[in-house]
Formats: structure tokens, sequence, C-alpha cells
């Protein structure tokens, strides 16, 4: 623990931020302290930041002109991610935390890599399932089995994010989740797909890539989306097998697993649901022999895991931080995954209304 | 310690000593008939003492031509099939109790894990059948360990089953409506390990009771008790057809 809390600005104040952020750094409150929370509805804005003490912005230019701001939490819609992460390290802020996604683009990611590398602010990605002591323990003591597993299974079935949010926290500005008018077209469904790739696939996509790093070939051979909000996506690195399958339901069972299956056993992770925080993840190795060992749960959650990672970075401490390089790498795994999946969906759907036509 | 092998074939027939008794006579009533090697030359042979049944257990996937060919020949003999994971009684407890989200289901996943893909693949098809869901569109995904079988049922259900080569056998399902989900975890029939079901909906999670009783020793206890039961062997000629029919992904 440092004498002195880093001070935190956070771009963005919805439901991630008032239910997992917060109390997240309540928790850490020894090594941070938010002084600065920003966000375009000055009400929401002024609300948020009423709760912690801090100062209401409706503007990144405001929050990051802010001198005690010295760690910027990038929670802002996706599409804002990559210049607001620019903004924050040329303001000459100690380190920036992204929420996934890093960016929209591989692109985007490497001109944050270029700023970083020249101003020296460093950059994490808020995913926390990489930072969670379950997977942790899994990359410790099962890695070769990681490596070598055949099949890599995703499952997230969950119920509505309001269900848990209400656990966490009580939130403010809360804003209702669009639901799209008439029949989608093939370009909408495309879209929809993309979209719960890059929001919601996105949480284990660094955990998939870092067990197949070195694949040769990664091709997305089936996808679909589920309804009403969910997709099933196949994938083949190289010879490897990847199932992504998600549901968003209306009932109260979450489960969210990460499956890995070898010819020599499995190693199997049960995450807990965002926002309510559970703890970490429980990984259960089973060996070739029938032996199973289990680690976890843990207290302390990937999102503890991600801020401490972030507090260690500002005093020179990354042996526990991705490179920037990794995080560009599981930013392009995620969009090509996204795109593919969105062409085959689009495809698809354009052959069944040819079909009727 | 020595390995342990268990021969199905006397393990299921010790299980009803009272109703049948063990016989190598050529005129038995019932034979029992080991699956999981090429079985279609001794079910012909089986048949062709005409005894009253014959149970087939775990069956592997033959050529359909073969196997329509030998129930061609079966006469008046019935041809039962215990698979040692569609056969678990709970299943039948569960059909008959059909709870909403296996009667509409909007998407099924599930898992057979084992030490070969593709008898594995047949066993998550025939679980399937077992619940009554009809496989209406049926293709294949292979990877160097696992076959992913997508599909859709005539209903609409979504399918994804994965058949998965490793060590500890067994098989899942989960089939999940907007409201509720049913899941079932499977032991190999080799032990009467209970199968654990689930129903779930807004109230909760139901689990239905334990059945202490093998997938083998029910299929046989169905051949020995009336003539009311399905046997179940025109379906798994048809789901040797969808498997090998299965287009491939690539």
């Amino acid at each position: 623990m440092t004498s002195t809390p880093l001070g935190v600005g956070i771009l963005g104040a919805g439901p991630v931020v008032q239910a997992i952020h917060l109390p997240t750094l309540a928790r850490l409150d020894g090594h941070f302290r938010v002084v600065n929370i920003m966000d375009v509805n000055a009400d929401v804005a002024a609300a948020v930041a009423a709760r912690v003490g801090a100062t209401p912005s409706t503007s990144a230019e405001e929050l990051l002109a802010d001198p005690s701001v010295e760690v910027v939490a990038i929670c802002s819609p996706g599409q804002f991610h990559a210049s607001q992460v620019i903004a924050a390290m040329r303001a000459g802020k100690k380190a920036v935390l992204c929420e996934k996604p890093l960016a929209t683009s591989r692109a985007e990611a490497e001109e944050i890599a270029a700023v970083s590398a020249e101003t020296g602010v460093p950059v994490i990605v808020g995913a926390m399932h990489a930072f969670d002591p379950g997977w942790l323990a899994a990359r410790e003591h099962a890695e070769e089995l990681l490596r070598t597993a055949h099949t890599i299974r995703s499952t997230m079935l969950i119920p509505f994010n309001e269900r848990f949010e209400d656990w966490a926290t009580e939130v403010t500005g809360r804003t209702p989740m669009p639901r799209p008018e008439g029949e989608p077209d093939s370009e909408a469904l495309a879209a929809m797909v993309n979209g719960v790739v890059l929001g919601l696939a996105i949480h284990d996509l660094p955990l998939i890539r870092a067990a197949i790093e070195g694949a040769e070939s990664v091709r997305v051979v089936a996808a679909e989306l589920l309804q009403p909000f969910g997709y099933s996506i196949a994938v083949l690195a190289d010879d490897r097998l990847i199932h992504l399958d998600a549901g968003v339901h209306a009932q109260w069972q979450p489960v969210w697993k990460l499956e890995f299956a070898g010819a020599s056993g499995e190693a199997n992770l049960e995450f807990t649901p965002s926002y309510v925080h559970a703890g970490s993840a429980t990984a259960t190795v089973t060996r070739a022999d029938g032996r199973r060992e289990q680690y976890g749960p843990f207290e302390h959650n990937g999102y503890e895991g991600e801020w401490i990672v972030l507090h260690d970075l500002v005093h020179g401490r990354n042996d526990a931080a991705p490179s920037v390089a990794s995080l560009i790498d599981d930013l392009t795994f995620a969009v090509d995954i996204a795109a593919a999946a969105a062409d085959i969906v689009r495809a698809a759907h354009t052959s069944q209304e040819g079909a009727a036509a | 310690m020595s390995a342990l092998t268990v021969n199905p074939a006397s393990a299921v027939t010790a299980t009803l000593p009272v109703s049948l008794s063990a016989s190598a006579e050529s005129d038995a009533d019932l034979i029992v008939i080991d699956g999981t090697t090429s079985w279609t030359e001794p079910l012909r042979a089986a048949l062709a003492r005409a005894p009253r049944g014959v149970l087939l257990i775990d069956p592997i996937a033959e050529p359909a031509d073969d196997a329509r060919a030998v129930a061609a020949e079966a006469g008046l003999a019935r041809v039962f099939v215990a698979d040692r994971y569609a056969g678990n009684p709970a299943i039948a407890a569960l059909v008959e109790r059909a709870p909403a989200a296996l009667q509409a289901p909007a998407s099924i996943t599930g898992t057979v894990v084992g030490a070969d893909r593709n008898r594995s693949a047949l066993e998550a098809i025939r679980l399937l059948r077992a619940l009554g869901l009809e496989i209406a569109e049926l293709s294949r995904v292979d990877a160097s360990g696992a076959v992913l079988l997508l599909g859709r049922t005539s209903a609409g259900a979504s399918i994804a089953l994965h058949a998965i080569e490793s060590i500890d056998e067994r098989a899942e399902l989960r089939l999940r409506s907007f409201d509720g989900a049913v899941t079932l975890a499977l032991a190999p029939a080799t032990s009467a390990r209970p199968a654990v079901v689930h129903i779930i909906d807004a109230n909760g999670a139901l689990q239905l009771p334990t059945i202490y009783e093998t997938a083998h020793r029910a299929g046989l206890r169905a051949l020995v008790s009336d003539g009311s039961h399905q046997d179940g062997f025109d379906g798994l000629i048809e789901d040797f057809e969808l498997l090998a029919d299965a287009s491939s992904i690539r």
C-alpha cells in the first residue's frame, strides 16, 4: 500500500462504473481515491461524483485538465476509447485503464501503442477475467493443458445486467437497452453479431488467445445469432476447436464458463457474474490419471486484479501487466472474429432473403 | 492392482437374477449383445437363434444399410437398444414430467466426453432422440480431438453438441428457453451413478429424484417386462444416417 493513494478520473459514469469500478476502488482505498467523474449527462456526472466526493465533469477535456487526476479509467462507449486513451496519455497522466475493447480496429490500437511508447504512459485493458485469480491459478498449474487443449468452449448464459447491478449499487441514470424496430435486415444482423462479440465474447477472448497463441490459422467456420440476444460461433484455430456460446435470458441462473479439454485432461473455469463482486472464478483441473484439483474461489476478483496491476505499473512494477503488443493482438483477435462472424450471419440472411424472394 | 475389466452383457444380466437366468444355451429367450465393437454380424447370428428379444447395448455406428438388413431379418424378435447415456432412466422421468424448456427449447447445447469422438457424436444425437427432440438439420465441424455438431430441431431450436475426446467420460445437456432451462449430467452406464437433472425456472431449480439404475438395466428391464415399450432399433438406424449425412463445415 502506498502512503498517497493515486487520484482516479473516470470517463463515463454508467452502470459499469457505478456497480463495478466505484465499489472496487472503495475496497482499494489505500491505493486509489476517485477525484473526478465525467459523464455527458451532467445530472449523472454530478450524482455519481457526489457519492465519492469527486468533482463532476461533462467533457473529457475538463477531466483531463484536472491536475488531481493521476490515472484515468476509460469507461465510455467503445467508439470513444482510442481517442480518449490517447488524450489521457498526451495529458501527462501516469497510467490508463481502458474498458474493453481497447479500440475498434487494429489501426487505432497501434496508434495507442505508438503514443504509449512516445509518452511512456502505460495502458491496460479491463479484461477482468485475464486478471482473475482463478484464471491465473489455472495458468500456473495447468499451463500445458491449456496450451494443448484441442477444444475450448466459452459459455455465457446470463440474466439481464439489471439483476446484478441492483445488488451491487443503486444505479443512477440507467438507460434502457435499445431494441431494434421491425425485422432487422442482413446488415443490422451483421452489426448485431459484431456488437455481441465485441461486447460480450470479448470478456474471455484474451484468455482463449493466450491458449492458442502461435496458431497459424484462425477461421470462423460457423456463426449464428441466437434470440433474443446471443450467439453461437465456431472457430478453428489450426485444427483446434473453439466454440463461443452466449445468451441473455429472463431466469435467475447465471452460467459463465470457460472450458479447455485435451487428451490429457480438462481445465474448467466457472466465473462469477459481473457487477456483484462475488469473488474469483473457480478453476477445476482434471488430470490424465483422474485426479482433480480445484483452485479458488478466491476472495478477490479480476476487477481488483486489474486495478492492482495498474497501481503497480505506476510504481514501476510491471511484471503482471500484459504488453501493449499483446493488447493489440487481443483486440485484433476479437475484431477479426467479430467481422468474420458478421460476414457469415450476413451471408446466411441474404441467402434466406434470396430464397424467399 | 490388476486392471478391472467388466463384461457389460454379463453385468447387466446379473442385475435381474429372478427374472432371468443366465444361459449359454442356444435356445435362450433373451440375448444381450455388446455393441461397443462391430455388432451387426453378432446380431444376425443371435436373431438366427429365434430369441424372444435382443438387447443391444451401447451400439457404435454401423453402416445403416447393414443394420437395416439385419433388422429386416428380425422377424418376431424385438431388438431393444440400451445406450449408455440416452438409455438412462432419468431421461424417461424427465420426458414424463415435460417441463416447458424441454417441450419448446430455443437452444440445445451438450457435451459427450469419451475415448472416441465419433462414438460420442452418435451418443449426443441419441440423447436428443431419447428426449423426443427431432433433428431437422445437422452439420459437423471436425477438429483434432472433437466434433461439434451444429443444427436445428424440427421445431427450430438451435443445436450445438460437442463430442470430445478426453478422459472424464460423461454427457451433459442443457436445453434453454428464454425463461427456463433443463440441465442433465449423466455418467456412463458402467456404474449406477445417478443422472443429475434440474428443471430451472423463475421459481428456482428443481432437482429430479435420483435413480440409481444403469441405462443397461433399465433397457433390459423394459425388454423383460412387456411388449409395450418402444424398442428403438429403427431410431438407431435413422441416427446412423443422420450422422453419416451431416454436412461437413471446414
